[in-house]
């Protein structure tokens, strides 16, 4: 009983934290630029984190150590180096925009510009991840995202034609007005947001710093295949109510407070004060994550001791990489830099950086001496394949489409 | 590769794709078909905060937001409509067919930014009667610039 608990209570989190600042930016923006053609996309991201990362997770329980504590040893230190350069600037980025996020929906409800709330994000990011537990830490946001299933109560309260919703979905078209050039552009957008980098060195290191064993991979099966696919629901209906509120209006997301406007049409005050508070909760997780993402990177390839199950003491300069990640992010966001651009950039960047991060991880979970019996079986390594084909693609594509469209305003 | 070579390759990487990204750039058009690309995506721009401020302002009406996300939604949206105004302004329309486009595409983006204003000014007095005349007020903006936008035709690339 204790242990189905645990694992209900690992799955709860994994769908609650799933959502974050880029999840939540990009499906509005598809919605409501292009309805939801573009879900299949979503599905493909969803499927994507699946299979890399119950590998990452894999490869923590069997090895107790993380991803990218493998990565310099088995690739070398000029390959570790650039996936580490990689890896931390779209993190610096993403971390920006979610502090942004954390800001920005404190601020609706106080009437106080978020610039100004910038600075104390940031430092309630800083204190809790200086002061809690990071299974507590873990556990409180996630489950707090949860309330973000008031996206789906909305789908239904908005009584759509859901005929027409599934033949969106299921035979997407290039919309009047649009050209196939900017469909692509989002299309990568989507899977850079499933698929962000971070996730796979915090979900890794996440199980170094719950001292997993091989006696929890059912724990990591179970997180990755039913939570995060749970997840992904969350991120087509958010594309759902976008497309059924601001697309009939020709109205294109460009600020956060428009991707909870349709919550607020569809159920009223209730509805808005329990989405703000879930994107409260998804981008304050989410600045937690990537805050210990970014000291997570450095100091694994460095070879410095990490971690919150040490001593502060004995990781200091893991909490140092940290607190200069937050305070680079916190400075960069109080600009008053464009918060949704911000997230868009980091998200297609990542689609850009995204083999970097997962052709490791799948050397590593193939590799015997490493996982002894756990070596990924032929199924992990079908997927695996065709994904980092796929991501290839991506990469090559990505910045050129940042060129060609215009940040996705072309 | 060499320290030099590796900046000689990045620096202009990074220019190109930071000057890619910028959005309906300042600067001449030599082609009417340029200049209409031009005024489609300012329309665009103007629809949609015309159309977000219309939404959350029935919402309002109807007691669905709190008034601060209200006004921070009308606030947001009046930012790039500004903007969106200015920049077109100062493109230089290249022949007459372009100069007829400019004062049609300049009068319906200073319409709806003053309809806008009003909504702003009726959410600071809290007057449920100028919120809903304010709302009213922008239902003819919109289909204006829906009209507009279907003459402009399709974006590029």
């Amino acid at each position: 009983m204790k242990k189905f608990l645990a694992v209900t209570l690992g799955i709860l989190t994994a769908i609650g934290g799933f959502v974050d600042m880029g999840d939540l930016v990009a499906n509005a923006q598809t919605g409501s630029r292009f309805g939801l053609s573009l879900a299949g996309v979503v599905v493909i991201g969803v499927l994507g984190i699946v299979v890399f990362a119950e590998m990452a997770g894999r490869v923590a329980a069997v090895t107790r150590r993380a991803v990218f504590d493998l990565v310099r040893e088995r690739l070398g230190p000029r390959m570790g180096l650039i996936n580490l350069i990689a890896s931390f600037f779209i993190n610096l980025l993403t971390l920006t925009a979610e502090i942004a996020g954390v800001a920005i929906s404190v601020g609706l409800l106080i009437s106080v510009s978020y610039v100004l709330l910038i600075p104390l994000a940031a430092f309630l990011v800083w204190l809790v991840l200086w002061r809690m537990p990071f299974e507590w830490m873990e556990r409180f946001f996630g489950l707090l995202g949860l309330v973000l299933i008031v996206f789906v109560v909305s789908v239904f309260k908005l009584g759509p034609d859901w005929g027409d919703l599934a033949s969106q979905a299921t035979h997407p078209a290039v919309p009047e007005h649009e050209s196939l050039a900017t469909v692509a552009f989002f299309a990568i957008a989507l899977l850079g947001a499933a698929m962000t980098p971070y996730e796979v060195f915090f979900f890794s290191s996440g199980a170094v710093e719950e001292h997993w064993s091989t006696g929890d991979l059912n724990v990591n099966r179970a997180n990755v295949f039913i939570g995060f696919t749970l997840g992904g629901v969350l991120s087509i209906a958010i594309m759902a109510c976008a497309s059924l509120v601001l697309q009939p209006a020709d109205v294109q997301v460009d600020t956060l407070p428009q991707v909870a406007l349709p919550v607020a049409v569809a159920m009223g005050r209730v509805g808005l004060a329990v989405v703000l508070l879930g994107i409260f909760a998804a981008t304050f997780g989410a600045a937690l994550e990537t805050a210990l993402s970014a000291g997570y990177s450095v100091a694994q390839y460095f070879g410095w001791q990490w971690g919150k199950f040490v001593k502060a003491r004995d990781a200091a300069r893991f909490h140092v990489v940290m607190l200069g990640s937050v305070v680079v992010a916190a400075l960069v966001g109080m600009t008053a830099v464009d918060p949704v651009k911000v997230t868009e950039y980091s998200i297609v960047l990542s689609a850009a950086a995204l083999p970097l991060t997962y052709l490791p991880i799948l050397i590593v979970a193939n590799d015997p001496e490493f996982m002894g019996d756990h070596v990924n079986g032929r199924l992990a390594n079908f997927f695996g394949s065709i994904y980092l084909v796929l991501l290839l693609v991506v990469s090559v594509a990505a910045v050129p489409l940042i060129i060609i469209t215009k940040g996705g305003s072309g | 590769m060499r320290r030099s070579t590796l900046w000689s390759v990045v620096v202009p990487v990074v220019f190109v794709i930071t000057g890619g990204c910028v959005t309906n750039p300042v600067g001449p058009v030599t082609t009417v078909d340029g200049y209409r690309e031009k005024a489609a995506a300012s329309i665009d721009v103007a629809l949609g905060s015309v159309e977000t401020v219309r939404l959350v302002g029935e919402a309002e009406l109807e007691d669905k937001t709190f008034t601060s996300f209200t006004r921070q939604v009308v606030d947001d949206a009046l930012g790039p409509m500004r903007t969106a105004e200015d920049t077109f302004e100062t493109i230089a329309p290249p022949d007459d067919e372009a100069r007829a486009l400019q004062r049609e595409v300049l009068d319906a983006l200073v319409l709806s930014r003053r309809a806008l204003v009003v909504m702003a000014t009726a959410l600071e007095e809290g007057d449920p009667n100028a919120i809903a005349r304010a709302v009213a007020a922008i239902r003819p903006h919109a289909d204006a610039l829906r009209t507009l936008r279907e003459k402009l035709g399709s974006r590029s690339p």
